[in-house]
């Protein structure tokens, strides 16, 4: 894997490899938003660094919701290529949030549009909702988890009631979205989270 | 670390999601007419009682030219006035004076003229057309970029409009009326100056929007209708004359009416009348 | 932030997937692993250490990307003036509105040269017509391309018919300030006819088209008002001190005609 530099052109210093090293750390130090800066003026490592540092996370996340590696691979490729195509657009609109904040938000709908392109082959969207069991309390520690209540009402919640509250709080889907994602009419999404406010009141009140 | 985005918040998974937006369907059909009478010009009455009741699926507008089909896609867009009757968009009577731009937040709409600014780029134009929508301002870039992508014209995005083709803009008329991820959404013509190949992709995206949306297509090409339409309005002289799946109307034709396709035959059969002999327009 | 990292075990356990962890701790991770490099990082390394089918996908995708980058050109520098400038107005107002100013610029020297001939102002007689103009300009069918879809957007109605109208006035009444101020002419002698006309233009042109309201009502002005007044060398009523208040009184109604039929904006029968 050869590393080009910033604009392309070899480094003049004290040996190339000396030169590429000081690229690639000065990179290291840079947040995300400073990356898509550089990536909309068409800079392939600060685009690789992106890359190597956001994929990883994306795509456990993403087999969290589909259960197909074929879908997870195409929503990852056309996220990036957005991101390489029009970062130019986003820079700079990732208002009160984070760069990772609209790359998740983005792939979110991709994945929404991928089980849309399924569901007309009336394939069920592969989506995995795993079974749960309370941990010890002992390996609890409290920064680590839920502040107590909110943690507990969680658990306690109905697993298909947080799916949904998942795909619509945590995901920021619309609940048309999160109806294709989680291949359900839409009458049911609403209902589900309403009951799923109800029920998080009543736990927390 | 707090649950959630909105840290700081009380109970934030309560308050993110708004109860409008979970709030039981208050309607049954997306578009709702009855009695629906649209009048254009002094005397012509291009929709003449009309009643429908549509919703979630690809539903497919033939009928003659002069039928009433564009007069009919621009009242449910809002931009006529019905005349008489009722007309009713996500439960909503769009009848009156007012502004209805909640309604209109929620409809995609491409004209049969679609006008544009040529010395507007693909995606400025569809960003444009985006912020007339009053989509939110932070997500404008995202929807402009997945709306150009869902048309095929990612690689053309940046180039200005006029140096694009008459299939290339029409595209570009369709990216526009899709930016806001409407539930309804009207197309007037959207196949003009397509080729078969990209007409092809457009009954894909057709069916893709089909799943949670309505779509009403109007359309002059009988086998767009067929292949990506779950049924099919037939639309004469501002009158109903057949609304069912595409295979009905096929049956209804038979050898003895004009048609190259079973579709075509079953066209013929409820709009043509005997009298009309072959030649006459 | 030190003190408030995931545990390895809730990271590994998260990228193994399955039922290792319970419900709030999926939530909690998944929430700090957006905001959080760390432990972003963190991920990656457990990824590298025990999850090779997360890797495996990792580099496919990168594979498949890699060469498109080269192919895939990313957006040009864009010109934010020009999308800012489109919500003010549409594209085809600007050579209107440029020929506004131009016609104020040509009214205050022919005033100049004609100053000894009669009490007329020029700039009087032009100031209610000239806004008239670029109004009938901005709504005109003809000269707007996407009338049509900018009546069915939401934005649409009286939010846009405000914005257009005050770029009109934000160009046309300083051309006039400058006019009125080298001629001599008090400024609300002709700022309420012109605003009065503008808003009756408006107000007409909800029941009939803008264009046509335009040209109507400047029809009108020329007949009632600036014939007159050329033939006779004489200020008419219209024009006097006098007869501000009915300025004032005709601003008033049309603004609330426009703003009663605001719906009438949203329609196609504003934009004849």
């Amino acid at each position: 894997m050869t590393w080009i530099t910033a604009r392309g052109k070899p480094v003049a210093g004290a040996g190339r490899l000396a030169g590429v090293r000081s690229v690639r750390a000065a990179l290291h130090e840079l947040d995300e938003e400073r990356l898509v800066r550089l990536v909309a003026k068409g800079d392939r490592a600060a685009f690789e660094e992106l890359y190597r540092r956001t994929s990883p996370w994306m795509v456990v996340r993403l087999r969290r919701r589909c259960g197909d590696e074929q879908i997870v691979a195409e929503v990852m490729q056309e996220t990036y290529l957005a991101v390489w195509r029009a970062a130019g657009a986003f820079a700079g609109t990732a208002v009160g949030g984070t760069a990772t904040g609209w790359l998740w938000t983005i792939a979110a709908r991709r994945l929404v549009d991928a089980f849309r392109r399924r569901a007309h082959h009336a394939e069920p969207p592969p989506a995995a909702a795993p079974p749960d069991r309370a941990p010890a309390a002992e390996e609890l520690a409290l920064a680590e988890t839920v502040g107590g209540d909110v943690g507990d009402a969680l658990r306690r919640l109905a697993p298909e009631l947080r799916q949904v509250l998942q795909a619509m709080v945590l995901d920021g889907l619309s609940v048309r979205e999160t109806a294709v994602l989680l291949g359900l009419p839409e009458g049911t999404v609403k209902t589900r989270a309403r009951r799923a406010r109800i029920e998080m009141r009543r736990s927390l009140a | 670390m707090t649950l959630g985005k909105n840290t700081g918040e009380e109970h934030p998974m309560t308050s993110a999601v708004s109860t409008a937006d979970i709030a039981p369907t208050a309607y049954a059909w997306e578009i709702r007419a009855a009695g629906l009478k649209v009048r254009v010009g002094r005397k012509r009455m291009a929709v003449d009682g009309l009643d429908l009741s549509l919703g979630i699926g690809v539903h497919g507008l033939l009928g003659p030219n002069g039928a009433g089909k564009t007069t009919l896609i621009r009242t449910l867009a809002t931009v006529l006035r019905p005349t008489e009757g009722s007309l009713e968009l996500f439960g909503e009577s769009v009848g009156g004076m007012g502004e209805h731009r909640a309604v209109r937040r929620r409809i995609g709409y491409l004209p049969q003229e679609f006008g544009y600014y040529k010395r507007f780029t693909v995606r400025e134009f569809v960003e444009y057309m985006a912020w007339l929508k009053e989509v939110p301002k932070a997500s404008i870039p995202a929807a402009v970029q997945r709306a150009v992508e869902r048309v095929g014209l990612a690689d053309r995005a940046d180039e200005r409009m006029k140096a694009l083709s008459g299939g290339m803009v029409r595209r570009v008329g369709i990216a526009q009326a899709i930016v806001n991820d409407p539930t309804i959404l009207l197309l007037d013509e959207p196949t003009v100056g397509l080729d078969p190949a990209q007409r092809m992709r457009f009954r894909e995206l057709l069916q893709e929007l089909g799943t949670d949306t309505c779509v009403l297509v109007s359309t002059h090409l009988v086998e767009d209708v067929a292949a990506a339409c779950t049924d099919v309005l037939l639309f004469a002289e501002g009158r109903l004359v057949f609304k069912g799946p595409p295979d009905e109307l096929a049956s209804v034709g038979g050898p003895e009416h004009e048609g190259d396709s079973p579709l075509e035959r079953g066209y013929s059969a409820l709009l043509l009348n005997p009298e009309q002999t072959r030649g006459t327009w | 932030m030190s003190a408030e990292h995931a545990s390895k075990r809730i990271i590994e356990g998260y990228v193994r997937g399955g039922a290792d962890l319970s419900a709030d701790e999926v939530w909690a991770v998944e929430a700090h692993l957006e905001t959080c490099r760390v432990c972003r990082d963190g991920l990656s390394a457990a990824v590298d250490a025990g999850a090779p089918e997360v890797a495996r996908l990792v580099d496919t995708v990168w594979s498949g990307l890699e060469p498109r980058l080269a192919v895939t050109a990313t957006m040009p520098r864009r010109r934010r003036w020009s999308a800012r400038l489109s919500r003010w107005m549409t594209p085809t107002m600007v050579p209107w509105l440029a020929m506004a100013v131009g016609v104020t610029l040509l009214t205050l020297l022919l005033d100049r040269v004609y100053a000894g001939s009669g009490e007329v102002s020029l700039v009087l007689l032009l100031a209610p017509v000239l806004p008239v103009l670029g109004v009938a300009a901005s709504w005109s069918r003809g000269l707007d391309p996407a009338y049509e879809l900018t009546a069915s957007a939401p934005r649409s109605g009286l939010h846009l018919v405000l914005r257009r109208t005050a770029s009109v006035l934000a160009v046309v009444v300083p051309a006039l300030l400058v006019g009125g101020w080298a001629t001599g002419v008090m400024v609300v002698q002709w700022l309420l006819p012109c605003l009065a006309f503008t808003a009756t233009t408006l107000a007409l042109g909800g029941v009939i088209g803008v264009t046509r309201a335009a040209f109507v009502l400047a029809a009108v002005w020329a007949a009632v008002v600036v014939a007159p007044t050329v033939v006779t060398s004489r200020t008419t009523f219209a024009l006097q001190t006098d007869g501000l208040p009915a300025w004032g009184l005709i601003l008033a109604l049309g603004l609330a005609v426009v703003t009663a039929r605001r719906g009438a904006y949203t329609l196609l029968g504003a934009h004849r």
